[in-house]
């Protein structure tokens, strides 16, 4: 078997999905009787490419998604250490860890920030006899809830209109409070939860989202100062996140007691085999999210606002001359871009005022107007009088050490390795020496200077000692070159990454292959969560931007040879290309000597063809296979095509044959007047110059239309045409796939197989009892050709009479007398008799003789053939055995040669 | 479903790149109050003239113009390429269409060969021989360099034009990283001046005095005098200086002066070599008029990080990058590059590609 990589699944992220949740506010659902959409979360290990937000992802079987998050989450399933394999048990409390995908193993499910308690049979309180878990237990617990009727009225009202700012108010400090003992006493309870194999919720927390920390950011002012350290202080930044993970709980506590109140009715909804109670800990979370300023790319911009502070700490603590934050003042600053540029050259005071920015703006805003109509353009325009400055020597002198004479440094790698050392070490020179030319020359440069030089010196040495004992191993082969090339990219990813933490590097290089992710999804088809059957696997993959189009896609397509019957243009085919599954409608064509694309009507027979049809654009190069129908029911083989995407394009040009045909109604000698053929003299100066034919073969030219009858043109001919002849005219009629685009959405069936999209030509006559239409023009029949006779040529005689002989119609009677010859008698003297008889004699002696001796002969070479026959046999069985000597020993010789090989190789094993 | 996304803008400023980023990411975008403070509302001839152009080597591309020519919408199609040509207003250098196309051209269908016929040379955009000797080795460090050519067939200078050049760009699938932050030390400096229906002499008269600053650093300069007469040197009368400087590592640094009037050609050298002077010591791999270029290949890169030294950004370059991050998502690190001190500072410019792929190559 060939090895293929799957380059489909190399260049696209995806994930099974081993648990999905719906999100969905339980009171929408109710207003709308279950027919919103929904908001999902999926779980799974993304496998694949790196998966990053703002793309769509395609769930087949449901369609293009959007996700709104991407949290990820720990490792729900560790690589076992070796700390966890000191204590393999499966105690009651190890059991939330086992990782039982689309089932629900402890009772307690822990999602990023919310807890879901399943609890099986009736629910009733003060119920001793029932074992009661864990999760049980902690439901219970929540019935002894401090607050009053009155809060949970209060809270209640919270939850009805979301947008009321007062109960926020209220409950902000009392949250902030609660945070603030949980910072102080964080170490503690965390031990306890550990004991207690709460760890998950632990790893959840701390693989927060970048969405939640920029909320919190905006919410609690006071915790904004933190977060900038976030980055250097893991602890710090941990207490950060936990602040918002430890006051859930507080803040889910009461709003679950207003759900609980009501949700007695509505428990039924939540499921058949047990009753779930949800802490919808998102609402909560949206409350101060309405008093913010709406806006989608909420999470893209508060990673650089830490940043800000970020680097901006790391200018404190270094001590190093300030500089401006590139960063914040273009990708999270209101600032023109004129503006920022200005920032540039009085440095000073705007760093003074890049805390705050509304003076910050002020000041630009003098100098703005200056900018109002300025070209686009590439080249900025030369000023003279700013570039009077390089008429000065001392200038000139000054950037003469950015040319490779420059030689105002010591020159310490000449002698190293030739011109390649030189070239190689001073690239990285170059700083250091402009640093080294400016009056004040900072001392710890020099030593690093001189380190960073024994480093180098150091590779370059080792670099020459492996081209002297093995200038073979240098040259690489191509595979060894693209493998290091690489390793050395790889390498310079990870160390690019490698001092930036989690979620801003998943911020910009997504989620890696291998990461445990939660994917919010939203817009989802309600089906999907009522008619889920976890028995039918959810895919999640994500889509390229360009997989997001619609194009016409050509692809090259073969029937597959165990699928019996043809494929018909125009009929409807099902397409499993990539994550997606549709139906569309295809039209096949060849190619007709690169000239054209002609339609074909049904698919060759064990060849290639093209299919042109209306769908999701997809890489070129991507394989696909069709099917007529889905379904069990389908008799024989189901895969009716497999084919490969050449290309996507806006518009097709496949075109199919028309013959126009018309009468001649006028025949002069060459010319004739042609009818029937259009309707129009418009029409007909379309055409004017195009070729036409009769069917006896006779060429033609359209020349122009005639003003009286409308519709007809005059035609010449190479020949005199007759009247009976048909005339046509082959031109192309250029057809366009139609734009149908029949996604397969069979996980929103409760039925997963029942799914039927368009139904094909032939199902649908079936169905309604139709007749294929005959068109009795194109029936065949048996051909009639009438015997043509001709009349006799007659040419007159004194036209004959002046012809040259060689053209004179020779017409002479046939003999039908005997002639002279043939009735003469012959009678012969006694003489010539007897010669004639001894001739005769003589002759048939003669041929008798030469039969027998030919007879003689053929014996004689029959034997001859015989012998030599015997001969060869003998010498090819000679031959025969020869050879198989030969490759006997050539076997065992290359046999022997393998063994050594082998050998070398277990020998080395053994030692 | 692509169609709900469209993005908006406003104002007529960086038009050109917003229309490409827009071809290139599939996204449609929104363009309004297009100059409609201004005396001469809406837009200008060659912005017409340009989005005829992208129309041309497109497919399925609508543009619709409102009334008043202040707002734009342009839902792209596919890049087709293939053999074009196309006349610019003389209101804009050609350079302004090609530095434009530059960007789209190794993504299309078909080998792109565009001729472009108008000025050749002007103030505001890159002229054809930066275009020949410096934009196009800057494509060449993301590996789109077999069957790369550009051709000046004709010249013309600024009023009435008359010249004309020719594109050649290969088709890629995938443009490699760029890691660029080493910019070596110049190592060569070659430049070419022109001049057209003026005396010849004038060429070397730029040349002397360009030298004369030059001979000082190093001794590999060489600065051609190109000449073309007759039908071939367009229509109106000009003359100018382009010069390059290259390095070790490949950096390449260009500058060039355009004749004035009333300004002597020696004048015109000298401003050209002290305008490259200038380019020099602000240091960097890429020079800036061609940032936006490297970093919009950076972002269309593979999937890797890729890095490059440049100098501060322009104010294009600015709204370049953050145009940038809402069509692709992705942004830059920009950090102080090590080692560079305040005389000259020079930033270290690295992104996360996004694996363009040229979803237009057909294989067929």
């Amino acid at each position: 078997m060939k090895f293929r990589p799957l380059v489909f699944r190399n260049a696209h992220p995806y994930l099974l999905a081993d648990r999905i949740e719906d999100l969905t506010p339980r009171e929408l659902i109710r207003t709308s009787k279950g027919k919103c959409d929904r908001t999902v979360t999926v779980y799974g290990y993304i496998r694949g490419t790196n998966l990053r937000l703002g793309t769509k992802v395609h769930i087949p079987g449901v369609g293009d998604l959007d996700m709104k998050t991407i949290t990820a989450l720990g490792d729900p399933c560790p690589l076992p250490n070796a700390d966890s394999e000191k204590r393999r048990k499966l105690s009651e409390k190890k059991k939330l860890l086992v990782h039982a995908p689309m089932s629900d193993v402890g009772g307690v499910i822990y999602d990023k920030d919310a807890v879901w308690i399943n609890v099986p049979g009736s629910f009733v309180r003060g119920n001793e006899d029932v074992p009661q878990g864990e999760g049980e237990q902690m439901v219970m617990d929540l019935q002894d809830a401090g607050a009053t009727l009155e809060d949970a009225v209060a809270r209640s009202h919270i939850q009805l209109l979301g947008s009321s700012s007062k109960p926020l108010t209220v409950e902000s400090p009392s949250s902030d409070d609660e945070s603030d003992e949980d910072e102080v006493s964080e170490g503690d309870e965390e031990d306890e939860e550990d004991e207690e194999g709460y760890s998950t919720v632990d790893e959840d927390e701390e693989l927060t989202g970048d969405e939640e920390g920029g909320e919190s950011s905006e919410d609690e002012s006071p915790w904004d100062e933190d977060s900038g350290s976030r980055h250097d202080t893991a602890g710090l930044g941990r207490a950060g996140r936990r602040t918002i993970a430890r006051s859930l709980p507080q803040t889910e506590a009461t709003s679950n007691a207003v759900q609980y109140a009501d949700s007695d009715s509505e428990l039924g909804l939540s499921g058949d085999e047990g009753k779930v109670v949800r802490f919808p800990g998102e609402d909560i979370r949206e409350i101060p999210s309405d008093e913010d300023v709406p806006s989608g790319g909420d999470g893209d911009d508060e990673l650089p606002k830490w940043k800000e502070n970020l680097a901006q700490n790391a200018r404190t603590s270094s001590g190093r001359p300030r500089r401006k934050n590139w960063m914040k003042l273009i990708y999270s600053s209101t600032l023109t871009p004129e503006q920022v540029l200005i920032g540039d050259a009085n440095a000073e005071s705007a760093q003074k005022n890049i805390e705050d920015e509304d003076d910050f703006f002020q000041i630009k805003r003098k100098s703005e107007p200056e900018a109002d109509e300025t070209l686009d353009r590439a080249k900025n325009p030369l000023r003279a009088e700013e570039l009077q400055k390089w008429g000065d020597d001392q200038l000139l002198d000054s950037i003469r050490n950015l040319f490779i004479t420059g030689h105002d440094h010591p020159p310490i790698h000449e002698g190293d390795d030739g011109d390649d050392a030189y070239e190689d070490a001073e690239g990285g020179d170059f700083e250091d020496l402009e640093a080294g030319s400016s009056p004040k020359e900072p001392q710890p440069s020099e030593a690093a200077d001189v380190d960073d030089l024994a480093a180098r010196k150091a590779e370059l040495k080792r670099k020459f000692d492996e081209q002297y004992d093995d200038p073979e191993a240098s040259k690489m082969d191509f595979y060894d070159e693209k493998k290091d090339e690489m390793a050395r990219q790889l390498a310079l990813n990870r160390a690019e990454f490698a001092n930036v933490d989690a979620e801003s590097r998943a911020l910009v290089e997504g989620y890696r292959p291998g990461m445990y992710v939660r994917i919010e999804l939203v817009d989802v088809p309600c089906e999907m969560i009522e008619h889920f059957d976890p028995h039918f696997p959810i895919i999640v993959g994500g889509l390229l931007p360009a997989e997001e189009r619609f194009a016409f896609l050509q692809v090259r397509i073969k029937r597959h040879r165990w699928f019996t019957r043809t494929l018909k243009t125009n009929d409807p085919l099902i397409f499993s290309l990539g994550w997606r599954r549709f139906q569309s409608i295809p039209i096949y064509s060849l190619d007709d000597h690169s000239i054209r694309m002609r339609m074909l009507k049904y698919t060759p027979e064990h060849m290639h063809c093209y299919a042109t049809f209306y769908g999701p654009a997809s890489l070129p190069n991507t394989g696909f296979c069709a099917f007529n129908r889905l379904g069990n029911d389908t008799p024989g083989f189901r895969i009716s095509a497999t084919g490969v995407v050449l290309d996507l394009d806006r518009s097709v040009k496949i075109v199919k044959k028309i013959k126009l045909t018309g009468v001649p109604y006028k025949i002069f000698k060459n010319t004739a007047f042609i009818k029937d053929m259009f309707s129009s003299a418009l029409e007909i100066a379309k055409f004017e110059g195009a070729n036409i034919r009769t069917v006896s073969g006779i060429r033609g030219q359209v020349k122009k239309a005639l003003p009286k009858p409308e519709g007809t043109f005059r035609a010449t001919f190479e020949d005199k045409i007759l009247l009976s002849d048909i005339v046509f005219l082959r031109a192309w009629y250029s057809v366009e796939p139609r734009k149908f685009y029949n996604p397969v959405t069979s996980l929103l069936l409760s039925n997963k197989d029942q799914w039927s999209g368009m139904r094909l030509t032939g199902q649908v006559r079936r169905d309604e009892g139709l007749k294929t239409p005959l068109n009795v023009n194109s029936t065949y029949k048996k051909v009639e050709r009438p015997e043509r006779r001709f009349n006799t040529l007659k040419v007159p005689r004194k036209l004959q009479s002046a012809l040259p002989y060689a053209s004179k119609p020779k017409l002479m009677k046939s003999q039908n007398r005997p002639t002279y010859l043939q009735k003469r008698a012959v009678v012969m003297e006694p003489e010539e008799k007897k010669a004639i008889a001894l001739l005769q004699q003589i002759r048939a002696l003669r041929k008798d003789q030469v039969s027998r001796r030919k007879e003689k002969k053929n014996e004689r070479k029959e034997a001859h053939r015989k012998k030599v026959e015997k001969e060869e046999a003998k010498r090819t069985e000679k031959d025969k055995e020869k050879k198989k000597e030969y490759m006997r020993i050539q076997g065992q010789k290359s046999k022997r040669e393998a063994d050594l090989e082998e050998g070398r190789g277990s020998k080395r094993r053994k030692t | 479903m692509a169609q709900s996304n469209v993005l908006q803008f406003s104002g007529h400023q960086h038009l050109r790149h917003r229309l490409v980023l827009s071809i290139l990411s599939g996204k449609p975008v929104k363009i309004d109050k297009i100059r409609s403070d201004d005396k001469n509302p809406g837009l200008r001839d060659y912005e017409i003239s340009l989005l005829r152009l992208l129309e041309k080597v497109t497919n399925g591309t609508v543009i619709e113009i409102s009334v008043t020519g202040t707002a734009l919408l342009l839902k792209p199609g596919v890049i087709v390429g293939g053999t074009l040509s196309h006349d610019c207003p003389l209101s804009r250098s050609i350079g302004y269409f090609f530095e434009a196309i530059i960007m789209l051209a190794p993504f299309s269908k078909r080998p792109f060969q565009l001729t472009l016929r108008g000025i050749t040379t002007d103030d505001h955009d890159l002229s054809v021989d930066l275009l020949r000797t410096v934009t196009l080795p800057h494509l060449q460090l993301f590996g789109i360099s077999d069957g790369l050519e550009f051709r000046i067939k004709k010249r013309g200078a600024a009023p009435a034009g008359g010249g004309e050049a020719q594109l050649l760009c290969p088709v890629v699938k995938q443009v490699k990283t760029l890691n660029f932050v080493d910019p070596g030390k110049i190592k060569r400096i070659r430049g070419i001046a022109h001049a057209v229906r003026v005396s010849p002499q004038f060429s070397n008269r730029m040349i002397e005095s360009s030298r004369s600053v030059l001979n000082r650093f190093i001794p590999d300069i060489y600065l051609y005098s190109d000449v073309y007469k007759g039908d071939e040197s367009g229509k109106s009368p000009g003359y100018a200086l382009s010069i390059l400087a290259e390095s070790t590592t490949g950096a390449i640094h260009s500058a060039e002066a355009v004749s004035q009037p009333g300004v002597a050609p020696e004048d015109i050298g000298l401003l050209a070599t002290r305008a490259l002077l200038a380019e020099i010591s602000k240091g960097g791999c890429v020079d800036e008029k061609h940032q936006l270029l490297v970093l919009l290949m950076m972002v269309l890169g593979s999937e890797d990080v890729g890095r490059c030294r440049m100098g501060p950004p322009t104010t294009r370059t600015i709204q370049f990058l953050r145009d940038t991050k809402e069509f692709f998502g992705t942004s830059f690190k920009i950090v102080p590059a090590e080692g560079a001190d305040e005389t000259a500072p020079q930033l270290l410019y690295s992104c996360y590609g996004v694996g363009y792929v040229n979803a237009n190559r057909s294989l067929a």
